[in-house]
């Protein structure tokens, strides 16, 4: 993990890295996710009350819940194409 | 500028040594997925968390609360909105009795109730005074009342005839002291009234203020003022004479006396009787009688009076 740091940034000078995001927020919004994990944030934050949650509590619920519920395909078609501009840039 | 290019040149040589693996690609890749994801999430959260906190969320979720609530309403005797169809009327407590009324009956009912206006506050004082017999002592009246020193039990009566005869009072249309004589006039009616009960001060306290000539039919006192005017001057200066003057000589005889006095007064030869009884009572008395003969009135019939014993002596 040591060329994390190093491939986000080549990704982010070849502004390949905002490609691929808006193509993952279209794919999510489709397919419902979206909708999925803004119930799930309003749900926790009327467990809690308003009053008493922070927005750093709110990511630690939900990250880990929203990486799990993202679709396989939205993940496959993902994956494949970030590959493929590894492969072929590099 | 240079130093940038050739770090940029020097990062990508490491990154393509690094992809040269193929299973490096493939963590690659999924880190670079996952931190996507995590991005979008972020995004979301942040936009739920600004929506909580500004209390968008309860806006919206009150509208689908309010919608459910204003639902049409089907059924057989109820209109859209679930109510029954035959409204009941909207009722209001009275503060000062307590009673339920009819919202449209409330205004006219607390006049009465409270005593605004003239008649209304006679009624309510009558209402009080019947409902609470503690208050009586302590109601006001007027003058005569005290100086008659009547008990608390006759001026209730008064009270209770006060409501009946209220029409006429207000036919006659006058104003307020001819209702408060009036109040005098049942109260003695009430109590049967009779100089004989009375000791002299009092017969000429109370003829200094009413008319007191005796009337035939009902053998009471006519308790108007000085000036009435169903009696004459001549009717009035009979009955003090004869009161005045018949105390002074016979206590015992006097109620008899003085009622057939004035009755066959009333019948039409009282003239003579009049001129026997109050001679000097009438060089005093002038025709023209005035409210303010009431004082004369007195002093003359008490000169008269020690002329009748006088010559009774």
């Amino acid at each position: 993990m040591l060329y994390k740091t190093s491939i986000e940034q080549s990704l982010i000078l070849s502004g390949e890295k905002d490609r691929f995001k808006e193509l993952l927020r279209t794919r999510l919004t489709e397919c419902g996710w979206r909708d999925q994990i803004q119930m799930l944030c309003r749900q926790i934050v009327k467990e809690r009350g308003v009053q008493n949650i922070t927005a750093d509590e709110l990511i630690g619920e939900v990250t880990a819940k929203g990486r799990a519920l993202v679709p396989d395909a939205v993940k496959k078609e993902l994956l494949q194409k970030i590959k493929a501009h590894f492969s072929q840039d590099m | 500028m240079a130093s940038v290019e050739e770090k940029q040149i020097e990062l990508d040589r490491e990154v393509r040594s690094y992809l040269s693996n193929p299973n490096n690609v493939e963590a690659a890749a999924e880190a670079v997925l996952n931190d996507l994801v995590d991005s979008v999430v972020l995004g979301i959260v942040f936009e739920v968390h600004r929506a909580a906190k500004c209390g968008i969320v309860d806006h919206e979720d009150g509208i689908t609360d309010e919608v459910s609530k204003f639902e049409i309403v089907e059924g057989a005797d109820m209109d859209i909105f679930g109510q029954p169809l035959k409204k009941r009327p909207q009722r209001c407590i009275c503060p000062s009795c307590k009673r339920s009324l009819a919202a449209l009956r409330f205004a006219p009912h607390l006049s009465k109730c409270m005593g605004l206006g003239r008649n209304s506050l006679r009624l309510a004082s009558r209402q009080i005074t019947n409902s609470s017999k503690e208050m009586v002592g302590y109601s006001a009246t007027d003058d005569n009342d005290s100086e008659l020193s009547l008990g608390s039990d006759r001026r209730r009566k008064k009270r209770v005839s006060f409501g009946t005869r209220r029409p006429k009072n207000s036919k006659t249309g006058r104003n307020g002291d001819v209702t408060l004589e009036t109040g005098t006039c049942s109260e003695l009616n009430n109590s049967n009234m009779n100089y004989d009960s009375m000791s002299n001060e009092e017969k000429k306290n109370l003829l200094m203020q009413i008319c007191g000539v005796i009337s035939v039919s009902t053998r009471k006192l006519c308790t108007r003022s000085m000036r009435c005017s169903q009696h004459s001057d001549e009717q009035r200066r009979a009955v003090r004479a004869a009161l005045l003057n018949s105390q002074g000589s016979d206590m015992n005889s006097t109620p008899d006396m003085l009622q057939v006095d004035i009755d066959s007064y009333e019948d039409g030869d009282g003239q003579s009787m009049c001129e026997s009884l109050g001679q000097s009572w009438e060089q005093e008395h002038s025709n023209t009688s005035s409210p303010a003969d009431s004082a004369s009135t007195s002093s003359s019939s008490s000169k008269k009076r020690e002329k009748n014993t006088k010559t009774q002596e």
